[in-house]
């Protein structure tokens, strides 16, 4: 049986009745970006906004852009009311009703005068929903009007904090989420909004609105970047017993990675006074994948916030359990974000020689970390405008599904990515993911990993490398970022970039957009 | 769950709403509601944020109100102190 519009209503609102579905997108901007989402994903009607049918344009006024801008600020301003005046509100709702039973197809390919109106009502409601949902995640003033009693963006963002949505349609089916980049090459239904993006997966978002934790009149974040620890032996991989009776013993294992201890905290306090000295204030310190215990990670942020330190990202390892925390610390009460790792590492035969491991574990056996797999989340911290922050675990940045397309549908403006891997050069793997992610949708990437593996790490012809970061932004190409003998961190500044971003459709953003880029690194302490 | 994770979330609801009540005082009433809605827990310091809004007009009073709701004794008005703080200090 073909699908129609009142089939996708019937999933997403477990409702069929054309009136009673408009009244319910009409009520709520986020539901109707739900729609039309699904249907224009559904169809890949999206398309047409670049290609349109041949002897058909779009837009088909040029004015379409201010009427999208205008309608749907009136739009949000007679909420929680019916919609009155809205002329595009209007069109759309007399587009889908001439085709609410019709097979989804006829979308896909309007051959006909009312087919193509019918596409273009369901792309006119998509914009306009984006556009209605402008500002819903970004902490800062509400658009409100002085005779508005009530607030799209007060409820909209209290329910995103609640569920990990701002549509009341079940997460379950789709979740709409606040955006801060929109992707400028290739088409897909990302391309098509500037302020909310949707998804569906497994993958429970997080979004937080974040105390300002950088410089916000410079637009500057300065990062000390700790690459610890600076030795690894060989004896930090060790192999345990697994709890998966049904794997072949033979071919697999399991392995915990402990790390030497982090010994004196203080020592993070040495590194944090050269880098203040010699080139400027730290915002925030970053430690690679499990470089912490839960103890150090405690004792460490103590004494940072203590110095003035805004935030702190580490990741921190316990018994079966690896995850990035992000602690925001500067004030009485701190704030800590913590996301458990998506994918468990497999370290096969020639991981085993390139890292030197094998007189711990045997290279005839295929050997899996072990940790256990929570379900998966993603936090994004959102400071303001042109900073919102999301980490990801080393495999989690390789093993792309599910994760990537939910970064690329919030499109945040830094992902950090923390590993334990060999150096980071551009040529490696995190270099070639790092720039999956600044194409679409733009996001700046930084990696790092600790000195002690990227020493580890043995390439037959290659020399030691201590390249133990990588810097990735749209604008330029891979930053190898090498820490020097003798040195133990990096300072590193990072300052936003206004942008002007344009959606498939043909609307601007007028500079709302911002891009993280590298201003300057140097080795300290 | 740790006392940080808590707060985050419990930070996220109070900021949104520290952003709307000073963006629009006025409407107080209807954002407490809104937040007790969602947010059962957070009622005693949303009703002290939209009081401090409420009664405070300058960027100064907003701070003061902000200072001493962070040095309650309840944790969750803490966390409304920072957010007031929070929404009073940005720039645009």
């Amino acid at each position: 049986m073909s699908q129609t519009l009142a089939s996708t209503a019937r999933e997403l609102f477990d409702e069929t009745d054309f009136p009673k579905v408009w009244q319910r997108i009409t009520a709520w901007p986020p539901d109707a970006f739900a729609f039309t989402s699904t249907v224009l994903a559904r169809t890949g009607a999206y398309r047409q906004v670049v290609s349109p049918p041949e002897g058909y344009v779009w837009p088909r006024d040029m004015a379409w852009q201010r009427r999208v801008a205008e309608d749907a600020y009136a739009w949000r301003h007679q909420l929680p009311g019916p919609p009155h005046d809205v002329k595009l509100l209007v069109e759309a709702e007399a587009g889908l009703r001439r085709c609410w039973q019709e097979p989804l197809a006829s979308l896909a390919h309007p051959r006909s005068q009312e087919a193509w109106d019918n596409c273009c009502a369901v792309l006119g409601l998509h914009a306009l929903a984006d556009q209605a949902c402008f500002g819903l995640g970004v902490p800062g003033p509400q658009d409100v009007s002085p005779s508005q009693k009530s607030s799209l963006a007060l409820e909209a963002n209290l329910h995103l904090v609640d569920t990990g949505t701002l549509a009341k349609v079940s997460p379950e089916v789709m979740r709409v989420l606040p955006k801060l980049r929109t992707p400028q090459l290739g088409i897909t239904l990302r391309s098509l909004s500037h302020h909310v993006g949707a998804h569906a997966s497994d993958i429970t978002p997080h979004w937080h609105p974040a105390p300002d934790v950088a410089d916000d009149l410079d637009r500057r974040l300065n990062l000390l970047l700790l690459p610890w620890p600076l030795e690894v032996p060989a004896s930090s991989f060790q192999p345990v017993e697994g709890r998966l009776s049904n794997m072949s013993t033979r071919r697999f294992g399991f392995f915990e990675f402990n790390p030497p201890p982090l010994g004196d905290p203080e020592r993070v306090l040495h590194v944090l006074e050269d880098a203040v000295k010699r080139l400027g204030p730290v915002h925030g310190v970053v430690f690679p994948e499990a470089c912490l215990d839960r103890a150090e990670a405690d004792q460490v942020a103590q004494l940072l916030k203590q110095r003035g330190v805004q935030l702190m990202l580490s990741g921190v390892r316990g018994p079966e359990e690896n995850v990035a925390q992000l602690r925001l610390l500067q004030r009485r009460e701190a704030l800590t974000y913590e996301q458990p790792k998506h994918h468990r590492w497999c370290v096969d035969a020639s991981q085993i020689r390139q890292y030197g491991l094998e007189s711990v574990l045997n290279p005839s056996r295929m050997w899996w970390e072990h940790i256990k797999l929570p379900p998966r989340e993603l936090h994004v911290v959102a400071a303001n405008e042109w900073l919102g922050i999301c980490h990801l675990i080393c495999e989690d940045l390789a093993r792309q599904d599910p994760v990537t397309q939910l970064v690329r549908s919030v499109g945040p403006t830094l992902v950090v990515a923390l590993l334990q891997d060999g150096p980071q050069l551009a040529r490696r793997w995190s270099a070639r993911y790092a720039t999956v992610l600044a194409d679409d949708p733009g996001s700046s990437v930084l990696s790092l990993s600790s000195l002690g593996m990227a020493l580890r790490s043995r390439v037959p012809g290659a020399p030691p490398s201590r390249v133990v970061a990588l810097w990735k932004d749209s604008r330029t190409g891979p930053v190898e970022i090498e820490l020097p003998e003798g040195k133990t961190g990096i300072w590193l500044s990072l300052c936003a970039e206004q942008l002007v971003e344009y959606t498939a459709d043909g609307r601007s953003d007028t500079g709302a957009s911002a891009r993280l880029v590298l201003a300057h690194h140097e080795a300290v302490g | 769950m740790s006392t940080g994770t808590t707060n985050a979330r419990d930070y996220s609801a109070l900021r949104f709403l520290a952003d709307a009540l000073v963006s629009a005082p006025q409407n107080g009433p209807e954002y407490l509601r809104l937040t007790e809605a969602t947010f059962p827990a957070l009622r005693d310091a949303a009703t002290a944020l939209v009081k401090a809004v409420s009664t405070r007009s300058t960027p100064a009073d907003l701070k003061r109100e902000a200072s001493q709701l962070q040095e309650h004794a309840d944790r969750i008005h803490r966390l409304a102190g920072m957010a007031l703080e929070d929404a009073a200090a940005v720039r645009r």
